[in-house]
């Protein structure tokens, strides 16, 4: 990574830092994000992910660089809100509000939203105009929430736990509306969650952050490539811990062991292959941070 | 729609392997579109990339077609391919292991064929 | 395509009337509305009762109250009566004076502070919509548009009210109808009491600037740091003033500033403030017909003081505009 910011990025960080108090909530952070990706922001709580997204709203302070869609937070966030969206966490929609007032404010002070599409949006669900939030689900208020964003012609998506207590049901309707009518070659999305295995296939790029550090960054393809987890026999274990296993775990009495960028034709006499799941492939590398 | 996607290969191939099922079992015939990059995507919760690089495999293997505008159309002539290419790979690698299994199980290749020729009508 | 500051205004004042309805259109309505009943029956018991009581006794016979009140004699006390009847009705309603002082405060206290506490601010704040912008819509809506529509409901109910004693004064045999109608004070009133818009929102700076602030400031408790803050300033004025033997300096910094700050969304608080302006009121002649509250209360923007407060709000509101952008929730 170059000491530059990247132009070409929607998002380009380098060495941001922030402190609470005695606490680093971003420990010298860089990273690029380029545009038409939908990115994981993944990290246990106190990681410095929300700081991160604060950071890249405008929200709050920080020391480094950092560029987003050519403008710095900091300075030029009114104009940047023009191409920028974002849900911060679930039903934050104040209760007093109508869904058809809603609907008039975005389409008044927006000028990328369009209305007819918020309106096709809201048919499909159980929302009537006159309808107060106070009166709604929390399903239905993400409904609401994310029948505005979708209508929005952003460039840059950020979601921060959107489905957080939400049921199944309205967990899979959003990153279906999302993906359906939502996304193209021409957004870019970041994404924070807890639900790791709700979003495994669907982003694009990966990002695992740590006490305020990024702890892996990189395409899913490439870890697709790089990480391999290998059902090891009994009779392979001396063999298999020679070529150092980023973890080992045991399941059914057998040895999983996960590598990072050993040889896949080396790894394959020592027993079954197969991908990591992302939720295995994060907790083995929060545990090497932690070392 | 959900599917089980296994952890033994990448899930483009998986989906392609997906789509050629379909094209061997007739679902898919020559000149069918496939459905857009974004439904499937949206239908299996998948990134577009991931449902692109399926469809671009296709289009390598001259199974599938890009028009213009349109999207992805089955080819002429493409299942007659892949059964061509199935068959071969069964032939190749899945008989010679059943051929094992069966032995190493201590049965007999043509008393099965009987027994399966009495039981089916 | 790009959006319009001034429209962007617009909806967001639109905004603050949909989340403050109650408070903002509906209570003036209702006192406006008991006002002018209660009024009303109380003008009609009242006349009922001085009705049957005699007004004077001459001559053994007895006179009553329409009899004085339509004699030639009694024609310049009537023309005075019905004067000042016509200048100062738009005061009959001034217990919705007094609300306004209220509800001004307490939308003040709650503007900046209400969607920190349920966090919709994040919702907001995801929208193009500046923090400057955010924030002037809020003192608009305390300086201009809720004192339009308590002085829009006071007009109208005094107006009633007037109406009101006039009907029940003409059934008991009192003309006043056709004088009230011929006086140019009937109309002027109205016009008068919003042309004291201006001053109120200069004195009122001030109140609105602190509340504005401490709202966008505090993380809970709201009330308790606007009104215990300066309190407890008050407090230890007197005590130190006292100590001191400062107490000259003591109440004015009290009677200055600190009750500036607290008083100022009260209409006519500028007399309050500058009790200096009282004399002058009754300068233009003993008579109520000829109180000029008008040109008195306008006459206050001659006093440096009524700057110097409108500066510090001013200043206040810009604090509040920070703390807005930059201070972190949650």
């Amino acid at each position: 990574m170059s000491e530059q910011l990247d132009k070409a990025s929607v998002i380009s960080a380098r060495g941001l830092c922030k402190q609470y108090g005695k606490q680093a909530a971003l420990d010298n952070l860089s990273f690029d994000i380029a545009p038409g990706r939908i990115v994981g922001l993944i990290g246990p709580n106190g990681s410095g992910k929300t700081t991160t997204l604060k950071a890249i709203l405008g929200l709050t302070g920080f020391e480094g660089e950092l560029s987003v869609l050519g403008r710095d937070p900091r300075l030029a966030r009114d104009a940047l809100m023009e191409d920028v969206c974002f849900i911060a966490d679930v039903a934050i929609l104040p209760g007093w509000l109508r869904v058809a007032d809603a609907v008039d404010f975005v389409a008044g002070v927006h000028p990328r939203f369009d209305r007819a599409k918020a309106e096709r949006y809201l048919a499909l669900t159980k929302l009537s105009p006159k309808m107060k939030v106070k009166a709604m689900s929390k399903g239905m208020v993400v409904q609401l929430h994310l029948a505005l964003v979708m209508a929005i012609d952003a460039k840059l998506l950020v979601l921060d736990e959107p489905t957080l207590g939400l049921d199944i049901l309205y967990r899979k309707q959003f990153y279906q509306n999302l993906l359906e009518d939502y996304f193209d070659e021409n957004k870019t999305i970041v994404i924070t969650t807890h639900q790791i295995e709700e979003v495994e296939h669907i982003l694009s790029d990966l990002m695992f952050i740590r006490d305020g550090k990024i702890v892996l960054a990189a395409t899913m393809e490439e870890v697709g490539e790089r990480y391999i987890e290998v059902m090891v026999g009994p009779q392979q274990l001396n063999a298999a811990r020679a070529l150092q296993p980023i973890n080992e775990r045991s399941v059914f009495g057998k040895s999983v062991m996960l590598f990072d960028g050993v040889n896949r034709a080396q790894l394959a006499v020592l027993g079954e292959l197969h991908t990591p799941s992302l939720a295995d492939l994060f907790v083995a590398t929060m545990k090497g941070a932690q070392q | 729609m959900s599917a089980d996607w296994n952890d033994n290969s990448p899930i483009y191939r998986q989906l392609k392997a997906k789509v050629v099922g379909m094209m061997l079992d007739g679902a898919l015939q020559s000149g069918d579109a496939l459905p857009s990059v974004r439904q499937v995507a949206a239908d299996y919760q998948l990134n577009p990339i991931t449902v692109s690089r399926a469809y671009q495999e296709l289009v390598d293997e001259a199974l599938v077609e890009k028009r213009r505008g349109l999207g992805m159309y089955v080819l002429q002539g493409a299942r007659d391919k892949l059964l061509a290419s199935e068959r071969e790979r069964f032939m190749r690698e899945e008989w010679p292991a059943m051929l094992e299994r069966i032995t190493r199980l201590g049965l007999d290749v043509e008393q099965l064929l009987l027994v399966h020729k009495g039981a089916t009508p | 395509m790009s959006i319009s500051p001034v429209n962007k205004m617009k909806w967001l004042v639109r905004r603050e009337l949909w989340e403050h309805k109650g408070m903002l259109l509906w209570t003036p309505a209702v006192i406006g509305i008991v006002l002018t009943l209660l009024g009303t029956l109380l003008t009609m018991s009242t006349i009922a009762r001085t009705k049957t009581r005699t007004a004077l006794t001459v001559n053994g016979e007895e006179v009553s109250w329409s009899a004085i009140f339509n004699a030639p004699s009694f024609a310049r006390q009537k023309n005075e009566f019905i004067d000042a009847v016509a200048n100062n009705y738009a005061y009959l309603a001034a217990p919705l004076f007094l609300a306004l002082g209220f509800l001004v405060f307490f939308y003040c206290l709650s503007a900046l502070h209400d969607d920190r506490r349920d966090r919709s601010i994040l919702f907001w704040k995801s929208l193009p919509v500046s923090d400057l912008q955010t924030v002037l819509s809020k003192a608009a809506i305390a300086l201009l548009v809720a004192p339009v529509i308590v002085l829009a409901a006071a007009c109208l109910t005094s107006l009633a009210l007037l109406l009101g004693l006039a009907i029940v004064m003409e059934m008991n045999g009192i003309q006043v109808f056709g004088e009230l109608a011929t006086r140019p004070g009937l109309y002027l009133s109205p016009l008068r009491l919003f042309g004291l818009l201006p001053v109120y929102c200069l004195w009122a700076l001030p109140t609105v600037g602190w509340l504005l602030m401490v709202s966008s400031w505090a993380r809970g408790k709201v009330f308790l740091w606007a009104v215990g803050v300066p309190l407890l300033l008050a407090v230890l004025l007197v005590w130190g003033g006292e100590l001191a033997q400062l107490q000259a300096q003591a109440n004015w910094i009290q009677s200055k500033v600190i009750a500036r700050t607290m008083l100022g969304t009260l209409p006519g608080s500028w007399y309050l403030f500058e009790p200096a302006l009282l004399p002058q009121l009754h300068a233009g002649g003993a008579h109520m017909a000829q109180i000029d509250v008008f040109g008195n209360s306008w006459s206050s923007l001659g006093l440096p003081a009524a700057w110097l407060g409108a500066v510090a709000g001013a200043a206040m509101i810009w604090a509040a505009i920070r703390l807005r952008r930059w201070r972190e929730e949650g």
